[in-house]
C-alpha cells in the first residue's frame, strides 16, 4: 500500500489504518459490512486531488463518507480508501439567497447557523442531526418537507467535484449528478439555495383505519399552499411508537392553520416521526425500502398490498415515498415487481448502494455508465455501488 | 415522563443518531471517538484506550431512539484491570493502603500510586 504517500499528503494525524478504526469505518447505517484499507481525513481540495491521482495510478477504490447514515451501504468500503469528509465542513461564502459550503458540513450545524438569519436549507431527512450535505446530494435525499420543497437536487445551484482523474470540475447540471452516490465524483463544495424559516408552525393529525380512507384527506391537504409536510404512519408503526394502532396522517403547515400549535406538542410529533425507522429496526424490521409511487390511486393500491404483507410502513406520503420495513433476508423480488407494475421506482430517496444493485433499472445503469465514462473512466470511485 | 429501563447495547442497529451531540466526536471528527463507533467496538469485544477519551457525559444515550444503555464506564473499568492496578486494589483491601505492608525502614520497590 501507499501509506507513506498518503501520509505525506494529509499528515500523520489525518490517516489511520489501525484495526479499531477500520472496524468503525467498515459500515454505515445499513446492515452491510466492508473493509477499509485506510481512513483519510482530507482538509483541502488539493489533498483530495492528490489522493485520487495515487488511487488512479494504483487502481485503488475510494469510498467517500459523510455522516455514515446511509441505509443502502453506499459508504461501505470494499477494500477501499475511506475518504472521510468530516474535516471539510466550513462555510465559504454567504448571501441572503444562497450559501457556499464544504461538503462535509452536517445539516443541523448548517441550519443552526442559518437560523440566526431567519433562513434554512429546507430539505430535512430524519437523520438531519448527523447527515452531511455531501451525503444528501449523493443520495438525493428528501425528507419530511419534500411535499413543499422536493429533494436535495432542487436546492443546489452548482457543485465543485473532484473527478476520477483528480481534476476539479464545476457541475451545473446538478439534476444529473445528484443521486450518483459517490460513483462519479467527490463533492468538495456546494452552493445551496435557501428558504426563509417559517415563522409559525402548526399541525393536524388525522387518524383512520383503512388505507383507502387516506383519499378522504390527501387531495384537499395537498391543495393547501401552507402545507409543509404530509407524513404517514401505518397502524403497525403507530403501535411500535406507542400510539393507537391506527393510521396517523400528520400534516404540518407554515402558519396557524392546524389545531396543534404548542411547540412542545409539535416537537413530540416531529421526533416520533424522526425516530420511526430506528424504533422499527430495533424490533427486527431493519431492512428499509423507499419506493416512490407518484399516482395517488396507485399509492392506495400499494398500501393495501403492504397491509397484506403484514409489515410496518411509514413515509413521506405527500410525495409518494413509503418506507416498508422488512426483516433482514426477506426475498423482495415480488415486492419490487409490484412497485414496477404500479409505475413506481425502486428508490425515492435512499439510493441504491449495495442493497438494491440487483434492481437497478437498465436505463439508470446505462446512464450512469455513460456519466462515469466522462468523469471516472478508470472506475476508482465507489466501485461496485449502484452498478 | 417515566424513566424507561435502558436496553443492552447488543441491540444497536448502527443508525448513528447517537453521534449527534457527542463532544469527543465533534472535537476529533473521528468515529473511533464517537458513540456509534464505541458501541461497535463493545459489540465486537474490541475495546481500546480510545475509551479514555470518552467524557462519560451520556449525551449519546439521550439521543438513542432505541433507549440503549451507552454507559462506557464499564469498558473503562475493564481496561483498568492492569497488573499494577490489580496489585494496588489487593493492597488496599489487605493493608488499607496502595503500597502494601508498611514496615519500618522499608522503601517501596514498586509504587502503585503517589
Ligand atoms: C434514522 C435514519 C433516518 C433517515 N431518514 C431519511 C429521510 O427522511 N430521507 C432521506 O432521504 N434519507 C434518510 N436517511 C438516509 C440517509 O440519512 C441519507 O441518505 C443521508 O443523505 C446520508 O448522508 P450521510 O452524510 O450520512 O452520507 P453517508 O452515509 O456517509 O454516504 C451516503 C452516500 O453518499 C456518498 N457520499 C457522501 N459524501 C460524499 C461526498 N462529499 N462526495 C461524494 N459522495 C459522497 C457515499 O459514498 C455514499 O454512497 C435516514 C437514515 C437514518 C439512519
Ligand atoms: S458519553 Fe462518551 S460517547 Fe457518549 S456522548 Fe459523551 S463523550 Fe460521546
Ligand atoms: S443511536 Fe442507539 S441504535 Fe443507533 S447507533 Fe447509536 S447506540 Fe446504536
Amino acid at each position: 500500500m501507499h501509506l507513506s504517500e498518503f501520509e505525506s499528503i494529509v499528515g500523520k494525524e489525518n490517516l489511520n489504518y489501525f484495526p479499531n478504526t477500520k472496524l468503525v469505518y467498515s459500515s454505515d447505517a445499513s446492515m452491510y459490512k466492508g473493509n477499509p484499507l485506510v481512513v483519510l481525513w482530507p482538509e483541502t481540495i488539493e489533498q483530495i486531488q492528490k489522493i485520487v491521482m495515487i488511487a488512479k495510478k494504483n487502481f485503488l477504490d475510494i469510498t467517500t463518507r459523510g455522516g455514515g447514515t446511509g441505509l443502502v451501504g453506499g459508504a461501505v468500503p470494499k477494500r477501499s480508501i475511506v475518504l472521510n469528509m468530516s474535516k471539510m465542513n466550513k462555510i465559504l461564502d454567504f448571501d441572503n439567497d444562497s450559501i457556499l459550503v464544504e461538503a462535509g458540513i452536517v445539516l443541523d450545524d448548517l441550519n443552526m447557523i442559518l437560523s440566526q438569519k431567519g433562513l434554512y436549507f429546507p430539505i430535512i431527512p430524519s437523520s438531519h442531526e448527523v447527515c452531511t450535505i455531501g451525503g444528501m446530494i449523493s443520495c438525493n435525499a428528501s425528507g419530511k418537507r419534500a411535499v413543499k420543497y422536493g429533494s436535495t437536487k432542487n436546492y443546489i445551484n452548482y457543485l465543485e467535484v473532484v473527478d476520477g482523474s483528480g481534476a476539479v470540475r464545476k457541475v451545473n447540471d446538478v439534476e444529473k449528478f445528484c443521486g450518483t452516490e459517490g460513483t462519479v465524483g467527490i463533492i468538495v463544495n456546494a452552493e445551496l439555495k435557501l428558504e426563509m424559516l417559517p415563522k409559525k408552525i402548526s399541525m393536524d393529525v388525522f387518524k383512520f383505519d383503512r388505507a383507502t380512507d387516506m383519499s378522504i384527506y390527501t387531495p384537499e391537504l395537498k391543495e393547501k399552499p401552507q402545507l409543509l409536510s404530509l407524513e404517514l404512519l401505518d397502524p403497525k408503526t403507530s403501535s411500535m411508537l406507542n400510539l393507537e394502532e391506527r393510521y396517523h396522517l400528520i400534516a404540518e403547515y407554515e402558519n396557524s392553520l392546524g389545531e396543534i400549535r404548542e411547540p412542545e406538542e409539535i416537537e413530540k410529533w416531529d421526533s416520533l416521526r424522526d425516530s420511526a425507522y430506528s424504533k422499527i429496526a430495533g424490533l427486527g424490521y431493519s431492512l428499509i425500502e423507499d419506493p416512490e409511487i407518484l399516482d395517488d390511486e396507485k399509492l392506495a393500491v400499494f398500501m393495501k398490498y403492504l397491509e397484506g404483507l403484514n409489515v410496518p410502513f411509514f413515509g413521506h406520503v405527500g410525495i409518494g415515498i413509503l418506507h416498508p420495513c422488512f426483516k433482514q433476508g426477506t426475498d423482495l423480488a415480488d415486492f419490487f415487481k409490484t412497485v414496477e407494475s404500479l409505475g413506481g421506482s425502486v428508490t425515492g430517496e435512499h439510493g441504491i448502494g449495495l442493497a438494491k444493485k440487483k434492481y437497478t433499472p437498465k436505463i439508470m445503469r446505462d446512464k450512469l455508465l455513460l456519466y462515469k465514462k466522462s468523469f471516472d473512466p478508470s472506475n476508482i470511485l465507489n466501485r461496485g455501488k449502484i452498478i | 415522563m417515566t424513566d424507561v429501563k435502558k436496553k443492552p447495547l447488543s441491540g444497536c442497529i448502527n443508525c448513528g443518531m447517537c453521534n449527534a451531540d457527542c463532544p469527543t466526536l465533534k472535537a476529533t471528527n473521528n468515529e473511533l471517538f464517537g458513540p456509534r463507533g464505541r458501541a461497535n467496538m463493545v459489540n465486537n469485544n474490541s475495546s481500546d484506550e480510545s475509551f479514555y477519551i470518552c467524557t462519560l457525559c451520556r449525551a449519546c444515550e439521550a439521543k438513542c431512539p432505541l433507549n440503549l444503555e451507552l454507559d462506557f464506564r464499564k469498558e473503562r473499568g475493564k481496561l483498568q484491570r492492569t497488573k499494577a492496578n490489580e496489585e494496588m486494589i489487593k493492597n488496599i483491601r489487605k493493608y488499607g493502603n496502595p503500597i502494601g505492608e508498611l514496615k519500618d525502614g522499608k522503601v517501596p520497590d514498586e509504587l502503585y500510586c503517589c
